[in-house]
């Protein structure tokens, strides 16, 4: 078995372990528990028989673990209690398919609240806006969709953060606005931005709910993590009404009223969040 | 788990007499209470029956499993500061006070032999990803799906731990 040069000494003890642990190693989860040595190529053998450290770490990795028992009571007691609610269930669908609600949810409350604001913003907008506006906003409804959708089943493989996913779609939102929409000041900055902030962020309370009510049929168990990501795609869908709605499509404004719908709504999705986590007892 | 997704009264026995002894290790930390063991225990398995139906039968069963007990043990130990927050102290507590007041000196739910006893030295997430890698037999990815992380990171936690047991095990040696 040959290492790459650049591992030695102890870091090559550490790379066998992972090598032991990882998912190709081949090895049963009883094996691993069960004390099984790690199989280790000449190069480590030999590092072993001159680091004393590494010995001991060795040792430690390979002992057998005494298995936990409760009393037999405890698991009679927690088997009624299971075997009494037992019912048929289905399983959820899979990651693409709740994924896929998420978005058809958000097209569906878009379109006909835009239809009732009116398409002012989107006859506004030159082509290259368009295309990048709607670009981005697109991206960012289906990354967050996959966040949902990954939250909604308990150890699921997460390609990317929801934290992550949040800030690189307020980056790119940034971006866009900043290098496609004109910078010249707008007249009354303050009386004709502040209303589209109301209305986005009123339009986010519902759609909000509607997330929710879709998310609450699996298991989500990080309540912050999920507080962000529901604030974050209503915030987002009250951009996305306003960006197509609004006449008014100067950079500064679009950033500041339109784009501090989603701070807002992101920021008190993890606040209520947290507020619910330290009231409540119970996960979910 | 399909079985116990289906309505299996035989299913849920297995499923509790396979997975209970890696659940029990990972819920208790050698300094917990033996009580407080069993009721994070017992939630855990109503959390588990609860979202069963989130499982997905491609997908490792053993990822899901701990990723919800992860979540118990963290609103267990959440729960618990608050609790303890709460209480008064007292001058002379009485003897069987069930209060636990920290590691040193308290009853140990499970018995304590020299891997736990270093395992639990550990600062609690590289301890969480030693115990899932060693104890429960998970593989590097299973643990990163477990805890919402990756794999990249999950090798970092076991090496920073790696590091630290070599410290300590090396000094336990020089005492001796």
């Amino acid at each position: 078995m040959n290492m790459p040069p650049e591992i030695d000494g102890c870091k090559l003890i550490d790379a066998e372990l992972d090598r032991h642990f990882g998912a190709s190693s081949g090895l049963s989860a009883e094996a691993r528990g069960k004390g099984l040595r790690p199989e280790l190529s000449r190069q480590a053998r030999q590092h072993l028989e001159e680091c004393e450290r590494c010995r001991g770490l060795y040792e430690w990795i390979s002992a057998e673990v005494t298995a936990a028992e409760a009393a037999p009571a405890l698991y009679g007691k927690i088997r009624s209690a299971l075997q009494s609610t037992l019912e048929p269930v289905s399983p959820l669908p899979s990651t693409r398919a709740l994924a896929t609600q998420f978005l058809v949810a958000f097209g569906l409350f878009v379109l006909p609240v835009s239809g009732i604001l009116g398409f002012a913003g989107f006859h506004r907008m030159g082509l290259v806006q368009l295309i990048g506006v709607t670009v981005i906003l697109a991206v960012g409804a289906a990354t967050l969709s996959f966040s949902l959708a990954w939250q909604m089943t308990p150890g699921t493989l997460r390609r990317f953060s929801t934290s992550v996913a949040v800030v690189v779609l307020a980056a790119g939102f940034l971006g866009c606005i900043g290098i496609l929409f004109p910078w010249r000041a707008p007249k009354a900055f303050v009386a004709q931005g502040w209303p589209c902030s109301v209305m986005g962020a009123s339009i986010a309370v519902p759609a909000a709910a509607l997330f929710w009510l879709l998310v609450r049929r699996g298991a989500p168990l990080s309540r912050e993590t999920l507080g962000g990501a529901l604030g974050a795609i209503a915030g987002l869908l009250g951009v996305t009404v306003l960006q197509f709605s609004c006449s008014r499509q100067e950079a500064i404004h679009l950033l500041v009223w339109h784009g501090g719908v989603l701070v807002l709504t992101t920021l008190t999705g993890i606040l209520v969040a947290r507020a619910f986590k330290h009231f409540s007892v119970r996960s979910w | 788990m399909v079985r116990y997704q289906n309505g299996d009264p035989d299913a849920v026995e297995e499923l509790i007499r396979r997975l209970s002894p890696g659940l029990l290790r990972y819920l208790a930390p050698s300094w917990l209470p033996s009580s407080e063991v069993e009721d994070l225990f017992q939630e855990c398995w109503m959390r588990i029956h609860r979202s069963r139906r989130t499982y997905r039968p491609t997908e490792p069963v053993l990822p899901w499993i701990f990723a919800i007990a992860r979540h118990t043990r963290l609103d267990g130990y959440r729960r618990r500061r608050r609790r303890e927050a709460r209480e008064v102290l007292v001058a002379n507590p009485p003897e069987n006070s069930s209060r636990v007041p920290g590691p040193v000196g308290t009853p140990p739910a499970l018995e304590r032999d020299e891997f736990f006893r270093l395992l639990d030295s550990l600062p609690e997430s590289q301890r969480e990803v030693l115990l899932m890698l060693k104890v429960s037999g998970m593989s590097l990815e299973e643990v990163a799906r477990a805890t919402s992380s990756t794999v990249g990171a999950i090798k970092q936690k076991a090496h920073r731990a790696y590091e630290k047991l070599r410290l300590k095990l090396k000094l336990e040696k020089e005492c001796q």
